[in-house]
């Protein structure tokens, strides 16, 4: 155990947690076969940068185009590849029924997690295969995207396996660093460069509150390990103060990961600058890992309700995090109403989504909470679907190096291409939450735990949002099915199949996910360990 | 099966138009209708099927297992009540199909794609026997009508499509909200589940019951609520008119009678006096706005308030009378008014504009018009002998046990009602013909009587048959009013 301080080793060693014993080696096979989908996503990431500085000396010239478009498409269909293998060893990982840990209990892989990780998995996938003809259109045809991508991807599936604090903040480093660029991909755009910088700013700042807020808690209990975090916590060996300071703390750095209100003010920027098939990624498989960490986080550190009159830390975060999500709701909802960049309006639609889930979480950790991590993890699938189709279709609708962005852009898009149209209508009926689509019922299973939890404040509040949302999604639908067409509207000559398949996939998926939302529920909170 | 097939077969022929490309529009137009038409066939066989005398419960079930982990249903029935709007949507969706037969020319297979799928949904809703099932079909309904008023309507027609889709949607929201609240507290979805179950009362109960009596009636339209209606009516293609009143307009009824009032009896007794008076103050209302209106399809539009008002005032009744006049009166309006939009559709089609100001001496011009014009007019404003008639004096009666200043204020309406409907008869068929183009205008053809002559049809069948229909309903609304009781309504 050389690698560890010396400081936290007498921790460690002390008390193990009866699911795992520390291997006697330092690293063993099976601590890799834990981490399996995030290790080829490192491998396909690198592979994929290595073969990158290959088309570096190939211009556009005639004589080498040829090389360079069999180079692309291999970087593309290597990079599909590794998503696939990694989502199949995923999916395998997703069977077993106890929870496995690896790398001295850094590391913990059971079905939340796996489930998690298929989610963010099938949100990389079809963004890659929507940057395909992306990428290639505006001219930014790199491995390196890709090579983030991948890298982004895997630090976010070790985020959500994450069972260590250390290990918890080194991910989401990780992770948003990866995003920082991804934002500003676009170098030689102005708008690119600065949105990206200022969500670099204020990212570092939020990992600054992160940190304090992880080493607090580390301070209240001694403990790194989460599940040993719990333990102390639900032992009242903890200091509340400290630990009550170190969760807020955590829950600012994270509210900003998500998008939460009022630490959402990079978001729009960010998306709108970003190009958007990265923005499509960042917005569902980001906001994926940070939620399902948050809600494993203030589970697993949940404190019992203390002695009558007193409020416990969790029921002070509970009510913070429920004003929270009123705010989030509200606030993104509301400011959605008046973009006039179809872009934007989905940036705080997007902020309006962080708030359901918030109230998810909230629901969580009340009484009555098992029901509310499958909602939220529910929500998290359609709401990967329908965010990457929306944002492919602003890049696939793109024309000149520049993304069709106004709601006006799409007059008449029904007309010339109403299979794209029907899609996309789908889709925003889905974003509206209304049957028979996927995003009515992961809304329903959101309210249906708030209510069964006693928030009932809280859904009427998300009801109240969700009826001001259809005004900005329908404005969207009545450009595309009632405004007549001012010229030919189609999508640049030079778009592949990829994109179109990504909108049309989404959008058969989210009603065949409509129309069979079963869902078992309770089978997650079991494998949180609660 | 065969409500099944009947809320199938419309969505099937949906998809079938997707196979036919999308210029070759008469196919178009044929498979749609013969899809409409094998609908009103399978509905025919339920009301053939239907025994009045069964008793309790309801007929033609259907159960099985679609949510699990939620205990949802696909759990379908029907009864007297339901059984003859079912049968009125199919009825209307041919006749909506054959009126636009000329009139829509642009993007012909959404048209009826849409059409087609807002007939499954409607009829969804009036057999649906499970509250999320229900609610699933409410709303699937609204897209279609949605895209139909807004795509081929008239010249505002996107602000009226949006005012119709937000009002709607913000009532159902709520609904929605109390329909979870109401799971939290029963545990099951199943609607004849939560008849036997204690029903919410105080604060909860009466929240709830105003959550799902603002989303219906919003869709009735109650007084003050029903300000997308005239927009929404006037804008809307004829086709989408004649669903709109014929069928869209009696599912808040049917809502309120189906899960509002049994679900919630003590709130619905405590607010009955509250929507009775709404009631009445839309009924005057709707008939002293008729009186200022230039288009005939906004007067229409208003007399459909007016006319809506006297259906809820029956079942707010609360008595036997009443409701029966109620249920019968839902399939009146559906037919007079639909009848109604499908004559001012006509005209439209013939002169390209509905402002009343522009008629005048239509009648020795188009004699056919102006006789089924004139049937459906004295239809509408209760003449005996037409159906209008029964389903207004069981209204009254039912309201006149209830309290004497009900039926007096409702009685007024009757006789506004009938100056405003012969006024506008007489501004468009009498007087001299003084325009060219009005003298000039071509009379009905034989498609067009084929749609309207079955509906004067069953005006007159139902004027002077009414025994026949209520002897179908009343089992129905006896077991309804049992069912109050024992909830303590």
């Amino acid at each position: 155990m050389d690698h560890i301080p010396a400081f936290l080793q007498s921790k460690l060693s002390l008390g193990q947690s009866a699911a795992a014993e520390i291997s006697p080696g330092l690293v063993s096979a099976g601590d890799f076969q834990a981490i399996l989908p995030a290790l080829v996503f490192i491998a396909t990431g690198t592979l994929l940068l290595m073969l990158d500085c290959f088309t570096r000396g190939l211009s556009h010239t005639d004589e080498t185009r040829k090389d360079r478009s069999s180079l692309s498409t291999a970087i593309n269909f290597l990079g599909l590849l590794g998503t696939v293998v990694a989502g199949a060893f995923a999916c395998a990982s997703m069977e077993q029924a106890a929870p496995s840990f690896a790398f001295q209990n850094y590391i913990r892989v059971d079905s939340f997690s796996s489930a998690v990780s298929l989610i963010i998995i099938l949100g990389t996938f079809f963004s890659l295969l929507a940057a395909i003809d992306y990428l290639r259109r505006f001219d930014a045809e790199h491995g390196e995207f890709h090579c983030l991508v991948h890298y982004a991807a895997a630090s976010m599936l070790l985020f959500v396996q994450a069972n260590n604090l250390i290990m918890l903040f080194l991910a989401v480093e990780t992770l948003s660093m990866a995003a920082y660029l991804l934002t500003s991909y676009l170098r030689d755009s102005r708008r690119s460069v600065e949105g990206g910088l200022k969500y670099f700013i204020l990212g570092s700042f939020s990992s600054g509150f992160l940190l304090f807020g992880l080493t607090l808690v580390f301070g209240a209990t001694g403990e790194l390990e989460l599940q040993k975090i719990a333990k102390s916590i639900s032992g009242g060996e903890a200091d509340r103060s400290l630990l009550l300071a170190g969760m807020a703390l955590t829950v600012v750095g994270m509210g900003f990961k998500v998008g939460a209100f009022p630490f959402h003010s990079w978001l729009p920027d960010a998306y709108e600058a970003a190009p958007s098939v990265a923005t499509g990624f960042m917005s569902v498989t980001v906001k994926s890992a940070a939620i399902a960490v948050l809600l494993r986080f203030l589970l697993l550190a949940a404190e019992p309700a203390g002695e009558a009159g007193t409020a416990s830390v969790t029921e002070i975060l509970s009510s913070v995090l429920s004003l929270l999500a009123i705010a989030t709701m509200l606030f993104g909802n509301l400011v959605a109403l008046m973009q006039n960049s179809v872009k934007r309006m989905l940036a705080y639609s997007a902020i309006g989504h962080t708030g359901y889930l918030l109230v998810g979480i909230v629901a969580a950790l009340g009484p009555g909470g098992e029901l509310a991590p499958d909602a939220v993890i529910f929500y998290l699938l359609p709401y990967t679907l329908m965010s990457i189709a929306v944002f492919t279709l602003l890049g696939y609708m793109g024309r000149d190096g520049k993304d069709r962005e106004l709601f006006e852009d799409y007059r008449g898009l029904s007309t010339s291409r109403p299979a794209l149209a029907l899609c996309l209508l789908v889709i925003l009926v889905s974003f509206a939450g209304i049957p028979p689509t996927a995003g009515f019922w992961a809304k329903l299973y959101i309210f249906r735990a708030a209510i069964a939890g006693g928030h009932t404040w809280l859904a009427l509040t998300g009801i109240l949002a969700s009826i001001v949302s259809l005004y900005f999604y329908l404005r969207l639908v009545v450009n595309i099915y009632m405004r007549p067409a001012e010229e030919e509207l189609d999508a640049d000559p030079d778009s592949s199949l990829a994109s179109g398949l990504v909108i049309t996939a989404a959008a058969v998926a989210l009603v065949i996910l409509g129309l069979f939302p079963d869902l078992e529920f309770g089978s997650l909170i079991k494998a949180l360990g609660k | 099966m065969s409500i099944t097939l009947t809320l199938l077969i419309p969505v099937a022929t949906a998809l079938l138009l997707l196979c036919i490309p999308k210029d070759k529009t008469a196919e178009l137009r044929i498979t749609a209708l013969f899809g409409s038409l094998a609908t009103l066939a399978f509905s025919l066989a339920l009301l053939g099927g239907f025994d009045a005398q069964y008793g309790a419960g309801f007929q033609f079930t259907e159960k099985h297992e679609w949510v699990p982990s939620l205990q949802v249903h696909y759990h379908v029935g029907i009864d007297g009540i339901s059984l003859f709007l079912v049968v009125l949507s199919a009825l209307l969706t041919p006749i909506a199909i054959l009126c636009s037969w000329k009139s829509v020319e642009k993007r012909v297979r959404e048209f009826h794609i849409a059409l087609l799928l807002l007939t499954s949904g409607v009829i969804g809703v009036f057999v649906a026997l499970d509250l999320m099932l229900f609610y699933v079909f409410w709303e699937v309904m609204l897209i279609p009508m949605y895209l139909l008023v807004g795509i081929w309507g008239g010249t505002e027609r996107i602000r009226a499509a949006v005012k119709f889709f937000i009002y709607t949607m913000a009532g159902s929201l709520l609904m929605f909200l109390a329909i979870l609240y109401l799971y939290q507290h029963t545990g099951t979805f199943s609607v004849e589940d939560i008849y036997q179950k204690p029903p919410l009362t105080g604060t909860a109960g009466l929240l709830c019951f105003l959550a799902f009596a603002l989303s219906f009636a919003i869709k009735v339209p109650l007084f003050p609520v029903h300000t997308w209606l005239p927009d929404a009516h006037t804008e809307a293609p004829t086709a989408g008119s004649v669903i709109l009143a014929g069928v869209l307009l009696k599912l808040g009824i049917y809502g309120f009678i189906r899960f509002a009032i049994p679900f919630f009896p003590e709130a619905a007794v405590l607010a009955a006096p509250w929507i009775s008076v709404l009631a009445i103050i839309g009924i005057i209302f709707g008939a002293l706005m008729c009186f200022v209106q230039e288009d005939m399809k906004r007067l229409i539009a208003y007399s459909s308030v007016s006319h809506m008002g006297f259906v809820v005032l029956g079942l707010f009744a609360f008595n036997e009378q009443g409701v029966q006049g109620c249920v019968l009166q839902m399939v009146n309006h559906g037919i007079s008014t639909g009848a109604l939009f499908l004559l001012i559709g006509a005209i439209y089609e013939r002169r390209h504009t509905r402002r009343i100001i522009d008629f005048g001496g239509l009648a020795p011009v188009a004699p056919r018009l102006a006789i089924i014009f004139f049937i459906t007019t004295l239809s509408s404003i209760g003449l005996p002998f037409l159906n209008g008639f029964v389903g207004e004096f069981l209204i009254l009666q039912g309201a006149y046990s209830r309290n004497i200043f009900y039926t007096a204020f409702a009685g007024l309406g009757i006789i506004l009602g009938a100056i405003y409907m012969l006024t506008l008869y007489r501004r468009i068929f009498f007087g001299e013909t003084d325009r060219e183009e009005n003298a000039e205008m071509k009379d009905l053809e034989g498609r067009e009587l084929a749609f309207l002559l079955p509906l004067v049809g069953l005006m007159v069948f139902l004027g002077l048959f009414s025994p026949w229909f209520t002897a179908k309903v009343q089992p129905s609304i006896e077991v309804w009013m049992t069912l109050l009781l024992e909830r303590g309504g």
